[in-house]
């Protein structure tokens, strides 16, 4: 679970992040919507403990970020938008130095390996470097890193951009197992069909503030995501 | 011409970027080390340049200065350039975006080569000023003199840059061919590196140091290198033609150079680029796990061995340190025969010399670890990985003291046994064996340290490749000018305290002081290094 509270960022005198507050559930595929530069991004990196903020509280599973980041960030995964991983290394030995670093045992990391691997039909390319990678391959492999050590909370910047369809397909079926299995699934897009068909709720950010939030239907209501995100744009 | 300049502009900035705060307001006081490193270092060969024209008492012309100096800069930017030239020219990020515009490939290498040109420049501002300066102190010169130094000034680099352009280039070529680049461009650079450090021995500059060695080299110089010689020609007597021959020549050598580049340029990156995978077939992946410590430290070694450009930089100290151990090992009374020979005055006797050894090892092992500082580039490499290592459960002073480990791991096994060797060799007491051996430690601890405490103030993770990193970073710079400071002072300060206090107690007292500055560096890091770290944003 992510509570967000009254989280406030600034950049000189650019209000990033302006009091934003939600929570994300257990179990939910929550996505955060906004064109670009309205925050998306700013608010991912502050969960994730990447940047500080300058007000307010980010609590993952209880945990605080500011009080506790080690303890917060072993309940989640980040996969970024922009999948610039170690470059020289061999994807396997990519994901087995996120294994180390997030302690996962060797049978548990072997088997969500080869799991994942062979579900993204990467499980031939984990011996060759990551720098001879396409941006699509690289996202697979950060994915399969953030899987291994199995977080509670799985956060991502922009996952589908670069995928192929079936990629695409797969990432959506991981995500929904694992909102099944009780994890926090927190994402940002712009792709609004996908946010539509998958997630339980969506957070439209605007200027760094948060202006819609709750339940697709709620967000929605007999309109289409796409319909609403444009007229709450134009509201500007 | 229209699509030049904007090229310029954009590939300069993003180098410029790099000794820049991002904040406006803070942008002075970033460039402050920077002018700071720059000054003292000029301030130094400047005097050195001052004291080279003393030689004029000894009836050498000062006109040797000038062109031992230009030689001197034109070998740091070929020796510079051989290992950057590669990496510079065709891994730069923006490749893709470049080429894909429509763009003149000749362009695009011109770019290239006119920012590789621009930061080459402080070599010429470091080595060739102060010579300049100093010959306007000693001699009387008119309009023509500063006409044709400042011209001198704006040429040196071209011809070592194009040297350094065409390596990199056949460096890059033969590479591309095979999968493990990498080793091979490390290879290549190396016996570059080597061919042209034996032609600098063939000018059997060996001879004493006196004024008229000084001569008869720039005399070979002159005799060997244009540049040099249309310099002293036109110092001395100025010829408006020679002087336009002079700028023809240089410049032709450049635009040829672009030209032949070009021409093989999107070739050599299409190859460059292209895909070697692994053979797949019955692959067994290893799934161990190790300690965090154990998984950062072997993700810099990858790293590490992996940046051709970095490995060449740092490993120049330690292959200096393992060939003085060797040439001390093996001709020993043949090095010492010379020594004692060339220097009229020598206060020591052979005998003399061999008790002050460990002496010797304490200094040697200062100059290879005090010049070695890896860690000033390592926050900076991770580039935009480094989000996603910010993401993962380990603090800040673990990753920060990994990397130490990292670059330790690295420099010591090689002053440890370079000091272990001539401990046997040359029977050092057990006592001087582990004092020296403690520096073996203690020093590279200190530098490392340092070092990353310049890359946790200097870090920039958007270069647009490792070699700007490497070679052109604000953090590099300081640690350079740095690490002479403290060699300098290190090996002074160990040999006055060898004639006041004894060898052991000079011994004692130099690795107590630098386990006392580790310590204290170590504090500095584990208060103020963490929340450096939770600053830092790719």
């Amino acid at each position: 679970m992510i509570k967000i509270k009254h989280v406030t960022k600034t950049y000189g005198h650019k209000k990033a992040l302006d009091n934003v507050s939600f929570d994300v559930n257990d179990g939910e595929i929550f996505a955060l919507i906004g064109h670009n530069g309205a925050g998306k991004t700013t608010l991912i990196k502050a969960i994730c403990g990447i940047h500080d903020f300058d007000h307010g509280t980010i609590l993952v599973n209880g945990k605080s970020i500011k009080e506790d980041p080690i303890g917060c960030k072993k309940e989640m995964a980040y996969v970024p938008d922009d999948p610039e991983l170690y470059e020289d290394m061999k994807a396997i030995d990519f994901i087995n130095f996120v294994c180390d670093i997030y302690d996962v045992p060797k049978t548990i990391r072997e088997q969500n390996t080869k799991r994942f691997a062979e579900m993204l039909d990467i499980s031939g390319e984990l011996s060759s470097p990551i720098k001879t990678f396409s941006h699509g391959m690289k996202q697979k492999i950060a994915l399969i890193a953030a899987l291994a050590h199995e977080p509670s909370v799985l956060i991502m910047d922009e996952p589908f951009v670069g995928l192929d369809p079936k990629a695409i397909f797969d990432m959506k079926e991981i995500m929904r197992k694992m909102a099944k299995d009780g994890k926090t699934i927190f994402f940002s897009t712009h792709i609004l069909d996908v946010a539509e068909k998958l997630c339980s709720r969506v957070a439209i950010v605007r200027g760094g503030k948060i202006v819609e939030t709750g339940s697709m239907d709620e967000v929605r209501g007999d309109k289409s995501l796409e319909k609403v995100f444009l007229e709450l744009e134009s509201d500007e | 011409m229209n699509k030049l300049i904007p090229i310029l502009k954009a590939t300069m900035a993003e180098g410029i970027q790099l000794f820049n705060y991002r904040a406006r307001t803070e942008r002075s006081r970033r460039l402050m080390p920077f002018l700071l490193a720059t000054l003292i270092g000029t301030c130094m060969l400047f005097s050195a340049s001052a004291m080279t024209l003393e030689f004029k008492e000894d009836g050498v012309a000062p006109t040797a200065t000038l062109s031992l100096y230009v030689i001197i800069t034109a070998i740091i930017i070929i020796m510079e350039g051989i290992y950057k030239s590669g990496d510079l020219l065709f891994s730069p990020r923006d490749n893709d975006l470049l080429l894909s515009m429509p763009i003149e490939k000749s362009t695009i290498v011109f770019a290239r080569i006119i920012k590789f040109y621009a930061f080459e420049m402080l070599y010429c501002l470091i080595f060739l000023l102060p010579a300049i300066l100093a010959y306007a102190i000693n001699v009387e010169t008119d309009f023509f003199f500063w006409l044709t130094s400042i011209t001198m000034l704006l040429l040196v680099p071209i011809v070592p840059i194009t040297i350094s352009c065409i390596i990199g280039l056949i460096s890059s070529i033969i590479s591309a061919k095979f999968k493990r680049r990498t080793f091979l461009q490390v290879l290549i650079s190396f016996f570059f590196l080597f061919v042209f450090a034996i032609m600098i021995l063939a000018f059997n500059t060996t001879s004493e140091f006196d004024g008229s060695s000084v001569a008869a080299f720039s005399d070979k110089i002159a005799n060997f290198y244009y540049p040099a010689s249309a310099f002293v020609d036109l110092v001395v007597n100025f010829n408006i033609w020679q002087y336009l021959i002079f700028i023809a020549v240089n410049l032709v050598v450049f635009a040829v150079t672009v030209a032949f580049i070009g021409r093989f340029y999107f070739q050599t990156v299409t190859n460059l680029s292209a895909v070697k995978q692994a053979e797949h077939a019955s692959i067994k992946y290893d799934f161990t796990k190790h300690s965090q410590t154990f998984a950062m430290v072997k993700k810099e070694l990858t790293k590490y061995f992996n940046t051709p450009v970095l490995l060449m930089n740092t490993a120049i100290g330690l292959v200096l340190f393992a060939v003085a151990v060797g040439a001390l090992c093996f001709n020993y009374d043949g090095l010492m025969a010379s020594l004692i020979s060339s220097l009229e005055d020598f206060p020591l006797t052979a005998e003399e010399l061999y008790f002050y050894l460990p002496s010797a090892a304490f200094a040697m092992v200062a100059f290879a670890s005090l010049m070695t500082f890896i860690t000033t580039t390592m926050i900076s490499l991770e580039g935009k990985a480094f989000n996603m290592l910010k993401s993962m459960p380990i603090s800040g002073k673990k990753v920060i003291m990994t990397k130490v480990l990292a670059a330790m791991i690295l420099i010591i096994p090689v002053t440890a046994i370079g000091s272990i060797v001539m401990a046997i060799r040359f029977n050092f007491s057990i006592l001087n064996t582990v004092l020296v051996l403690m520096a073996v430690v203690v020093m590279p601890l200190v530098t490392e340290l340092i070092g990353i405490l310049i890359d946790l103030k200097y870090a920039r993770f958007d270069a647009e490749s490792d070699a700007v990193v490497v070679k052109q970073s604000a953090g590099v710079l300081v640690s350079t000018f740095l690490g002479l400071g403290m060699v300098l002072v290190t090996i002074s300060l160990a040999f006055a305290i060898v004639f006041i206090a004894g060898q052991t107690a000079s011994l004692i007292i130099m690795d107590s002081t630098f386990a006392i500055v580790a310590a204290f560096l170590y504090f500095v890091i584990a208060a103020r290094g963490e929340k450096k770290y939770t600053k830092l944003v790719a």
